[in-house]
């Protein structure tokens, strides 16, 4: 029977904890896994005290540690079990090589997202940028990018929540919401730039040049220069005007 | 009269002359302030390059013809630090041209929450920021004679 155990110390690892049905493990491959092992324990373990720290002062190892700061950005879990997965076809029933990195990955994201969440509460754009930009936002659900979506527009990030729901409408089409968020938040567009010009604007413009001062804080109507009404609400003004096509109503 | 670049193509195809005083009677600074038309609506806005969406306010936004459904959910955006709660709309913004011609774009525009607690919302003009409203116009400004240039990026 084959059979594979993991080890739980990072110090006291032993070859003999690997074995595979009848026949054991060269000794070669016995301390590549360990190695890896040990590595596996030791990020585990580094995360559970990310896990554990405030976003401050998460933030504030980020920004004094290169290493840190480096393994944020550029996690890769793949180089790190190359060598582990030479020998894992022999042991493909105990141990699902092929999601692992995957498994990895997206628990980091896992710890990111949520972590992005608290740095958005504290809207601090900077943070909130550097922690977005280290997920890998393709493995993410269309509702996870919807999240990051009103996450970014809250910690204000509006260019990251443009990229975001633009990246989001082309992984997930379909979705409704991201729909929406892609057609309103997406780059202004110039529809027409032909059109004629208005010449009600001009003379609008000099009767306010001439009189708003004696309507401060009234709201008006102005038609081609002329005052149509006065209220001291917008609400009261349409109600006086009606009909309020090419009327300029405004407060001054 | 129009901008042009030193080969004579436009930087600028319509300009229209912007007022030059404060935006409500409890300011004292002077604001750019143009007249639009938003979805229909004629109004007045201020140019607030450091700003950003068309901020439309929810009195002027009823006038207009809006499906809610269109609209990004009741969300909090930051805007330069504070938060607003509000929905997010595509919108049709004319810039009205006194002379040249006027111009039509898409652009965000978020219509802050109105009630008894942000009843403050319902005393701002509209603003035309840069993000998600200015931000792909040629643009410019003539202190002197008060007016506004605006192009599209061709």
């Amino acid at each position: 029977m084959q059979a594979v155990q993991f080890c739980s110390s990072t110090s006291s690892t032993t070859c003999e904890e690997f074995a595979f049905g009848d026949k054991p493990l060269s000794s070669e491959t016995q301390i590549r896994i360990t190695a890896e092992v040990e590595a596996k324990v030791s990020i585990q373990e580094s995360l559970k005290v990310l896990k554990a720290m405030t976003h401050q002062n998460v933030l504030g190892a980020l920004q004094e540690s290169e290493r840190l700061l480096d393994f944020f950005r550029s996690f890769n879990p793949e180089p790190l079990l190359a060598p582990f997965q030479k020998d894992l076809s022999r042991l493909t029933t105990l141990f699902f090589h092929r999601s692992l990195p995957e498994t990895l990955r997206s628990f980091f994201d896992d710890f990111l997202l949520a972590f992005l969440e608290e740095v958005a509460e504290a809207e601090d754009e900077a943070a909130f940028l550097f922690i977005g930009k280290a997920i890998d936002w393709s493995g993410r659900t269309a509702e996870e990018f919807v999240r990051g979506i009103k996450l970014a527009l809250k910690a204000g990030a509006l260019l990251f929540a443009r990229e975001l729901s633009s990246e989001g409408v082309k992984r997930y089409p379909d979705h409704r919401e991201l729909q929406k968020s892609a057609r309103v938040l997406a780059q202004p567009k110039v529809i027409r730039s032909d059109l004629p010009p208005v010449p009600s604007v001009k003379a609008n413009r000099e009767w306010l040049k001439e009189h708003a001062k004696d309507y401060r804080g009234r709201w008006i109507a102005l038609r081609n220069g002329e005052l149509k009404e006065d209220a001291n609400s917008f609400d009261e003004l349409v109600e006086k005007v009606g009909d309020t096509q090419g009327i300029l109503l405004t407060k001054v | 009269m129009s901008l042009n670049f030193l080969d004579g193509q436009p930087f600028a195809t319509g300009s229209v002359g912007y007022s030059y005083r404060p935006a409500t009677e409890r300011e004292t600074v002077s604001r750019l302030i143009v007249q639009v038309e938003i979805e229909g609506v004629m109004t007045e806005a201020i140019i607030d390059t450091g700003g950003v969406f068309l901020i439309c306010p929810p009195k002027i936004a009823n006038r207009m013809q809006l499906d809610e459904n269109d609209s990004l959910g009741e969300d909090i955006v930051g805007v330069r630090g504070s938060d607003v709660r509000g929905r997010l709309y595509r919108m049709n913004l004319k810039l009205l041209a006194e002379e040249g011609q006027s111009l039509t774009l898409e652009v965000t525009a978020l219509i802050p929450r109105d009630t008894r607690e942000e009843h403050w919302v319902s005393e701002l003009p509209c603003f035309l920021g840069l993000h998600g409203c200015l931000e792909r116009l040629r643009f410019a400004v003539d202190p002197y004679t008060e007016t506004f240039y605006f192009g599209p990026i061709s």
